[in-house]
C-alpha cells in the first residue's frame, strides 16, 4: 500500500519525509538520552552534594553527638537554615534516640513519609523518584556518625589516626526535591525546545538539501516531459552533484541523439508524406482506372447477362420453333430423304440446345442462381427413363448397358429429380462417349434407409478409355476435356462434368472419380432423399416360387439379373453351358420343371438361340416352359410362350415378362398396356406473338386433345379473356402492344372486378436468366415454362393445374416398345445385314431377302394407308406388325420402331393419333427402301 | 693438619656446651600493630647481636582481655618465662596484676604511674620531659611565648608545675588549663586567653580523644594558633610539629633491661627510663598557614615533613 502511496509522491517528498523522520528520531533519542543523562547527573550531583554535606555535617556534629551536646547540635541546626534545599535535620544517638532536630520552612508534614523510624539508609532510584515524584517531596538521608575508639593514652601517641571507628550516632536530614524537580522541568523544557529547534532546523536543512538534490532531477523530468511532447529546443544545462552532472551529460548526449533522430524522422516523415502523396495520387489514378475497369466489367457483366438473356430468348425462341416443327414435320408424310434430313435437323437442334442448356446451367450455377426444387418422384421411373434414353446408343455402339438396381428399395422419394437426371444423363453420356467396347453400368445401391429418409449411392462406370491421374485432377474443371488437342476425337463444351460436380455439391454431396487409364472410369456420389410418407414401401414378391433358368454368360448383367429376380422371389439358376435342354428335361423328369428360361441373345449366338427355341417348341414336355429371349431381339418363328426382354429393361417389365400370361399362347411380342394422359375438356388460350411458336404450342396442345385459342399479343388476350372463359392461359412474356406481365395484371383486375374465378396463367419465356420466374409470379402469373418446351413439359403443367380435366387414354404396346427409337442411328443396321449374309456365306440370301422386302414393303405400305383410310384398326395393327418384323430383320431400326409404335397405338382407335405415325412410317420406309437398294450386291 | 682439624672440632663442641641458653621471655602486647612489632623485632635483634638470645613468646592483651583470663595465664605460666615484656598500658596493667614476682619490663606506656610502685617492674615510658618540650619549642617556634597547656590535674600537676618553673628560663609564659573531660576541653577552648599563641596538651585520655583532638586541631587551624602534637600522627593531622621516638631504639632499650633482669638484677633496681633518641616531624603546610618560618636546617633535620 505504502508503495502505491509512494507513487504519488516525489522523490523530494519521500526523501524529506525519510530524512526528516530520521532526524526527528535521532533528535528525540539524543535529547531523551541527553536529558536522562543530565537528570541522572544532576541527581548524582545532588546525592554527592548531600553526602558531602553529610560528611561536613558529621564532622561538625561529631563532637556534639559524641558528647550529646544538644545545645551545640541545636545551634548547628540553626546555622544550617541557610541551606535552602534542606528540609529538616535530625541528630540521633547511636540507638537512634533523638538528640536534636530542626525543620525548615515549616514543612514538617512533608517529611512524614521519611520519618526517622524508617531505618532504611538506601536512597531511592532516580526512576523511582521520577515515576512517583508526588510521593517524594524530599530526599531523606540517614548518615551514621562514627568516632575513633581510643582505649589507652598511648594510642593518642602511637596510632591516633589509625584508630578503629565506632558508631556514635546518626544525622538524618531531608533534601527538598522541588528544586530538583524544577531543574528536571527546565531540562525537559530545554530538551523539548532543543528538540523542536533541532527538528525544525533539520527539516529545513533536509528540505533545502532535498531541493538541491531533486531540483536538477525535476528539471530533468520537466525536460523529459518537454521531450515527450516533442519539444527539444528548451534544454538547459544542470549543475549539481557528480551524479547529476553525469546524468545531465548523458541527458544532453541523449538529446543530441534525439535531435538527430528527430531531424532524420522529420526528413523521413517528409519523404514518407511525399511518397504517400505520390502513392495516393497513383492510387487515385489506379482507383479511377479500377473504377473504370469495374464499370467496364459491370458493363461487360451486364452485357454478358444481356447476352445470356438474348441467347436465352433469341436463341431458344427459334430453337423452340426448329425443334417443335421438325417434330411436327417428322410426324407428317415425308419421303425417306426428307425425313432423314429433318431428323438430322432435329437432332442437330437438340444437340445445339443441349450445348446452350449446358452453358446456361453453368452460368446459373456460377452465378448462384440455380435453385433446387425438390419434388416427389419415382426413382424407378427415372432409371427407366435413363434406360430408354441410352438403350439405343448402347445398341448402336454394341455396348452392354446395365442398370443395377434392386426392386426392394424405396423408390417413391422427394428430391431434385431434374438435377439428378441431368447428372446421370451427363455421366452416362460421357460413359457412352468414351467407351468403344464392353459395358456401361449404372448402379444405384441402397446405402441406408430410415423411416424418413433413404440414401443411395449412384455410380456410373464404364470400360472405356479411362483417365490418367493428371486427367483425373483436371476433369472437373470447367471447359476441360480429356483430350484438349486440336485433333481431339471427342467433342463437347467441357462443362458436363463441371456441371455434374456443382449440381452434386448443390445437393450436399460430392462426386468421386476412380479410374485407370484404358481400363475405364467410375463416377460415384451419394444422395439422401426424403421418403414420400404416404406411400407404403412394402414390396411384393411377384415371382415367388418361380423357377427360372438363365442361360447366359457369367457377366455383370447376368449377375444383376439374377439378383433382381431373386429379390422378386424367384429361384434363379445361371446356366452357362451350351446345352440347357438336358437340364430342362432332367428337371421335368424330377417333377421340378423350370417355369421360365431366359436365354441371353446377342449378335454372336442368334443361331444358338434359335436352335434352343426350336427345340423347346418341339418338345412337348417343355410346352409350359416360358421362353424369354434377353438382349438382342431376334425374329424367330412363332413359338409358344416365347417372350422378349430388352437390355436394358424396366424392372416392372422384367417381372411382367417372367410372369405373363402363359395362357395367351404364342406371340412374338407380348403387348403391354400403357396409359396416355389427355385433357379433352380443357379450353386453353395461347398468347404468343411469334407465329412459329404459336403454331407449335397449338399443335402440341391439340395432340393432348385440348381446345386451343390463339392470341397474337397481350391486348388481344385481354379482349378474349373478357369475352370468353378459359381453363388455363399460356402467356408469352415479351410481346408487342401489351406484354405478358401487363396482360396478366389486367387479367387479374378483370377477375377481381367481375368476381370470376382465378384462371391459371403459365408464363412462356425464353429467358433463362435468374429472377424471371419471380418476376412472372410477381406479375400475377402462376407458373413458368421455359422455351423450348416439349410436350411432356406441357403435360406436366396441365396435370398440375388442370387435374380435374385430366383423362387417361389406355394404349396397348408391344414389349418392343421398350426400344427407343434411336436418335442418331443410321437408316440401316449394317450388322443385321451382315448376319444375314453370314448365314450362307454369300450375298445371295441377303439380296433375295432385300428384293423380297423391296417388293412387299411398298405393298404393305399401301395396304396400311388403305386400312387407315378405312380405320380398320386390326388391319393396321397386323400390317404394322408384319412390316415391323420384316424391317427389323433387315436392320431398319427406325422403321421398326415406328411400326412398333403404330402397332401399339392402333388400339387407340383414333386416326388422328395414328395418322402421323403412319406418315412417318411411310417416310422411313422410303428411306429404308432406298438404303436397301444400295445394299444389293 | 689432622691435629688442627681435630682441635677445632673439639673447640666448637666445648664452645657449644658452655654457650649461654636463651632467656625465656613472655611478651604481652596491647596491640599487634606495626610499632609493637618494630619494638619486638629490634629487641630480639639486639639480643641476638649480644649473643644473649631471648626466647620470646608473644601474647596479645587488648581491651577485651579480662584481667583474670585463666587460660591465658595458664598458658603464660606454662612457658615458665623468666621475665615478662609488656608493651602498652593494657598489657602492663595485666602483667602487674597477675605477676608479682616475675620481673616485668614495661614499654610503650605514656607515663610511669602503672609501674612506679611495682617492685618487680621497670619501664621505658613514652613521655618526654617538659624541659625537652620547651627546648624544642624554642628551636622550632622561638617566637611563640604563650603556651597554653591542657592537663589533667590528677595526673599532670607535677609536670605543670615543673613547666612553670622552667618557663622563665625559656622565656615562655605557661597558661595551664585544667581539663577534666572532652566537653570541658571544648568549653576551655572557647575561653582561651587571647595571648595564647601556641597550644600543647598532655596526652591524657580523660579529655583527649580523637574527637576532642579534632576539635583542638580545628581550633588551632581556625585561630591560627599552632598546636604542638604528641606524635607524628598529630603532625600529619595538622599539628605544627611533634617530638617522636625511635621505636627500634626502644626495643634496644627493652633488650638492655631484659638482659639486666636475666643477669639477676632486681627490677626495682633498674631505673624507669625514657626514649633515648628524639625525632621530630613537621607539617610544612601548617607552618605556612600559621605563617611561621621554617628554616631549612629544621626542615632538613626533621624525621618526616608533611
Amino acid at each position: 500500500m505504502s508503495s502505491k502511496a509512494n507513487i504519488n509522491k516525489t522523490i523530494g517528498q519521500q526523501l524529506t519525509h525519510l530524512v526528516g523522520l530520521i532526524i526527528f528520531c535521532v533528535v528525540v533519542i539524543t535529547t531523551m538520552v541527553n536529558s536522562y543523562l543530565t537528570i541522572t547527573d544532576s541527581y548524582q550531583k545532588l546525592i554527592a552534594r548531600s553526602h558531602t554535606f553529610a560528611d561536613m555535617l558529621a564532622l561538625s556534629s561529631e563532637l556534639g553527638i559524641y558528647t550529646q551536646n544538644v545545645d551545640e547540635l541545636q545551634q548547628l541546626a540553626k546555622k544550617l537554615s541557610r541551606i535552602q534545599s534542606l528540609a529538616y535535620v535530625r541528630f540521633l544517638k547511636a540507638d537512634k534516640t533523638l538528640l536534636a532536630e530542626r525543620y525548615y520552612n515549616n514543612k514538617q508534614q512533608s517529611t512524614e513519609n521519611n520519618s526517622p523510624e524508617n531505618n532504611s539508609t538506601e536512597l531511592p532510584g532516580l526512576i523511582d523518584i521520577l515515576w512517583h515524584f508526588s510521593d517524594y517531596n524530599t530526599l531523606r538521608f540517614l548518615i551514621p556518625v562514627e568516632g575513633t575508639i581510643q582505649a589507652t593514652e598511648e594510642d593518642l601517641l602511637l596510632h591516633w589516626m589509625d584508630s578503629n571507628n565506632e558508631l556514635i550516632g546518626f544525622i538524618e536530614y531531608g533534601i527538598r526535591l522541588d528544586q530538583f524537580y524544577a531543574y528536571i522541568g527546565k531540562s525537559l523544557m530545554s530538551a523539548f525546545v532543543i528538540l523542536i529547534l533541532s527538528t525544525g532546523l533539520g527539516l529545513l536543512f533536509v528540505i533545502k538539501l532535498t531541493k538541491r538534490i531533486t531540483k536538477p532531477i525535476e528539471i530533468l523530468a520537466s525536460q523529459a516531459h518537454s521531450i515527450a511532447e516533442g519539444d527539444l529546443s528548451h534544454i538547459t544545462n544542470i549543475y549539481g552533484s557528480k551524479e547529476i552532472t553525469e546524468l545531465n551529460t548523458a541527458f544532453s548526449f541523449m538529446m543530441d541523439h534525439l535531435r538527430s533522430y528527430q531531424a532524420q524522422q522529420a526528413q523521413q516523415q517528409q519523404d514518407l508524406t511525399r511518397k504517400i502523396a505520390e502513392r495516393t495520387q497513383e492510387l487515385e489514378l489506379s482507383t479511377e482506372y479500377a473504377f473504370g475497369l469495374a464499370e467496364q466489367a459491370e458493363i461487360a457483366n451486364k452485357a454478358k447477362s444481356q447476352f445470356l438473356a438474348n441467347m436465352s430468348h433469341e436463341i431458344r425462341t427459334p430453337m423452340n420453333a426448329i425443334l417443335g416443327f421438325t417434330e411436327l414435320v417428322l410426324e407428317s408424310p415425308l419421303n425417306s430423304e426428307q425425313q432423314h434430313k429433318i431428323k438430322l435437323i432435329n437432332q442437330s437442334g437438340k444437340a445445339l440446345l443441349s450445348l446452350i442448356n449446358q452453358i446456361l446451367d453453368f452460368s446459373k450455377i456460377e452465378a448462384g442462381e440455380l435453385q433446387l426444387h425438390p419434388e416427389s418422384f419415382n426413382l424407378q421411373n427415372t432409371l427407366n427413363h435413363l434406360a430408354d434414353l441410352f438403350s439405343a446408343q448402347a445398341k448402336e455402339k454394341g455396348l452392354t448397358f446395365c442398370i443395377d438396381f434392386l426392386p426392394n428399395a424405396s423408390t417413391l422419394i422427394i428430391g431434385a429429380q431434374a438435377q439428378l437426371s441431368q447428372v446421370l444423363i451427363n455421366l452416362l453420356a460421357n460413359a457412352f462417349k468414351f467407351t468403344e467396347q464392353g459395358e456401361v453400368l449404372l448402379s444405384v445401391q441402397l446405402v441406408s434407409e430410415s423411416e424418413a429418409t433413404v440414401s443411395y449411392q449412384f455410380s456410373v462406370s464404364d470400360s472405356g478409355i479411362g483417365l490418367s491421374d493428371t486427367q483425373q485432377q483436371q476433369i472437373f474443371k470447367q471447359f476441360t476435356q480429356v483430350d484438349d488437342s486440336p485433333t481431339r476425337k471427342f467433342e463437347g463444351t467441357g462443362l458436363g462434368l463441371t456441371i455434374c460436380k456443382q449440381l452434386i455439391e448443390l445437393m450436399h454431396s460430392n462426386i468421386k472419380l476412380t479410374s485407370e487409364l484404358n481400363k475405364g472410369a467410375c463416377f460415384s456420389f451419394n444422395l439422401e432423399f426424403e421418403k414420400q410418407k404416404a406411400i407404403s414401401n412394402i414390396k411384393a414378391l411377384p415371382l415367388i416360387n418361380q423357377r427360372i433358368l438363365l442361360v447366359a454368360q457369367n457377366t455383370t448383367k447376368s449377375r444383376i439379373l439374377i439378383n433382381q429376380l431373386t429379390v422378386y422371389g424367384a429361384q434363379c439358376q445361371l446356366h452357362t453351358q451350351a446345352e440347357p435342354l438336358n437340364t430342362l428335361l432332367s428337371a421335368h423328369i424330377q417333377h421340378k420343371d423350370w417355369h421360365s428360361i431366359i436365354i441371353e441373345s446377342n449378335e454372336g449366338n442368334i443361331p444358338f438361340v434359335q436352335y434352343i427355341v426350336d427345340e423347346i417348341a418341339k418338345n412337348t414336355n417343355l410346352s409350359n416352359l416360358r421362353c424369354i429371349i434377353w438382349g438382342q431381339n431376334i425374329d424367330l418363328e412363332q413359338a409358344p410362350n416365347l417372350h422378349f426382354l430388352a437390355q436394358p429393361y424396366h424392372l416392372e417389365i422384367l417381372a411382367n415378362t417372367c410372369l405373363s400370361i402363359k395362357s395367351m399362347g404364342f406371340q412374338s411380342i407380348q403387348p403391354l398396356s400403357i396409359s396416355k394422359i389427355i385433357f379433352p375438356d380443357a379450353r386453353l388460350l395461347v398468347v404468343e406473338d411469334n407465329w412459329v411458336n404459336q403454331e407449335l404450342a397449338k399443335e402440341m396442345l391439340l395432340a393432348l386433345q385440348c381446345t386451343v385459342v390463339v392470341a397474337d399479343n397481350g391486348a388481344i388476350a385481354v379482349q378474349l379473356i373478357q369475352e370468353d372463359n378459359f381453363d388455363l392461359i399460356f402467356m408469352d412474356c415479351q410481346m408487342p402492344v401489351l406484354d405478358g406481365y401487363q396482360a396478366t395484371q389486367q387479367l387479374r383486375n378483370i377477375e377481381l372486378i367481375t368476381q370470376r374465378p382465378r384462371c391459371p396463367v403459365i408464363a412462356l419465356t425464353a429467358d433463362a436468366v435468374a429472377g424471371i420466374r419471380e418476376r412472372c409470379l410477381a406479375a400475377g402469373m402462376d407458373d413458368c415454362i421455359s422455351k423450348p418446351f416439349e410436350q411432356r413439359d406441357l403435360i406436366h403443367i396441365l396435370k398440375y393445374w388442370l387435374a380435374d380435366k385430366q383423362s387417361v387414354l389406355i394404349q396397348n404396346i408391344t414389349p418392343s416398345h421398350n426400344l427407343v427409337i434411336p436418335e442418331h442411328s443410321t437408316v440401316l443396321d449394317k450388322k443385321a445385314l451382315a448376319r444375314i449374309s453370314q448365314l450362307s456365306n454369300s450375298p445371295t440370301i441377303l439380296n433375295k431377302i432385300i428384293q423380297l422386302y423391296l417388293e412387299s414393303a411398298p405393298q404393305q405400305m399401301m395396304a396400311l394407308q388403305s386400312a387407315a383410310e378405312m380405320e380398320d384398326w386390326d388391319k393396321i395393327k397386323a400390317i404394322a406388325h408384319s412390316l415391323k418384323s420384316a424391317s427389323a430383320n433387315l436392320g431398319a431400326l427406325q422403321l421398326t420402331a415406328s411400326c412398333a409404335q403404330l402397332e401399339s397405338q392402333s388400339a387407340d382407335l383414333n386416326i388422328n393419333v395414328l395418322q402421323p405415325v403412319i406418315n412417318r412410317i411411310e417416310n422411313e420406309l422410303n428411306i429404308t427402301l432406298a438404303a436397301l437398294k444400295s445394299e444389293i450386291v | 693438619m689432622r691435629h688442627v682439624t681435630l682441635f677445632l672440632t673439639l673447640y666448637l663442641t666445648l664452645l657449644s656446651a658452655y654457650a649461654e641458653p636463651a632467656f625465656p621471655v613472655s611478651a604481652l602486647i596491647s596491640s599487634n600493630s606495626k610499632i609493637y612489632q618494630q619494638v619486638l623485632d629490634a629487641m630480639v635483634l639486639h639480643a641476638q647481636n649480644q649473643q644473649k638470645p631471648i626466647k620470646l613468646s608473644i601474647h596479645i592483651i587488648d581491651q577485651e582481655t579480662t584481667d583474670n583470663d585463666t587460660a591465658l595465664l595458664a598458658k603464660i605460666k606454662a612457658e615458665s618465662p623468666l621475665a615478662l615484656l609488656s608493651l602498652g598500658s593494657a598489657a602492663t596493667r595485666f602483667a602487674v596484676k597477675n605477676f608479682s614476682r616475675t620481673p616485668i619490663c614495661a614499654a610503650l606506656i605514656v607515663d610511669d604511674s602503672l609501674v612506679k610502685n611495682v617492685p618487680n617492674a621497670t619501664a621505658i615510658v613514652l613521655n618526654f620531659p617538659v624541659k625537652l618540650q620547651l627546648e624544642w619549642l624554642k628551636k622550632i617556634a622561638p617566637h611563640k611565648n604563650h603556651l597554653a597547656v591542657f592537663y589533667n590535674p590528677e595526673k599532670n600537676q607535677t609536670e605543670v608545675q615543673q613547666l612553670q618553673r622552667l618557663a622563665g628560663q625559656y622565656a615562655v609564659t605557661i597558661h595551664p588549663y585544667s581539663v577534666s573531660s572532652t566537653l570541658d576541653l571544648v568549653d576551655t577552648l572557647k575561653h582561651l586567653s587571647q595571648q595564647i599563641d601556641v597550644l600543647w596538651s598532655f596526652p591524657d585520655t580523660s579529655f583527649l580523644n580523637p574527637q576532642s583532638a579534632k576539635q583542638l586541631l580545628l581550633y588551632s587551624f581556625r585561630n591560627r594558633i599552632p598546636l604542638i602534637g604528641v606524635s607524628e600522627q598529630w603532625t600529619k593531622a595538622g599539628a605544627l610539629y611533634a617530638l617522636d621516638r625511635d621505636y627500634s631504639d626502644i626495643g634496644r632499650q627493652c633488650n638492655d633491661k631484659l638482659q639486666l633482669l636475666a643477669q639477676g638484677v632486681k627490677a626495682k633496681n633498674i631505673a624507669i627510663s625514657i626514649p633515648e633518641k628524639v625525632y621530630y616531624s613537621i607539617n610544612e603546610r601548617t607552618f605556612e598557614h600559621m605563617k611561621i618560618d621554617l628554616p631549612a636546617s629544621l626542615k632538613k633535620g626533621a624525621f618526616i615533613v608533611f
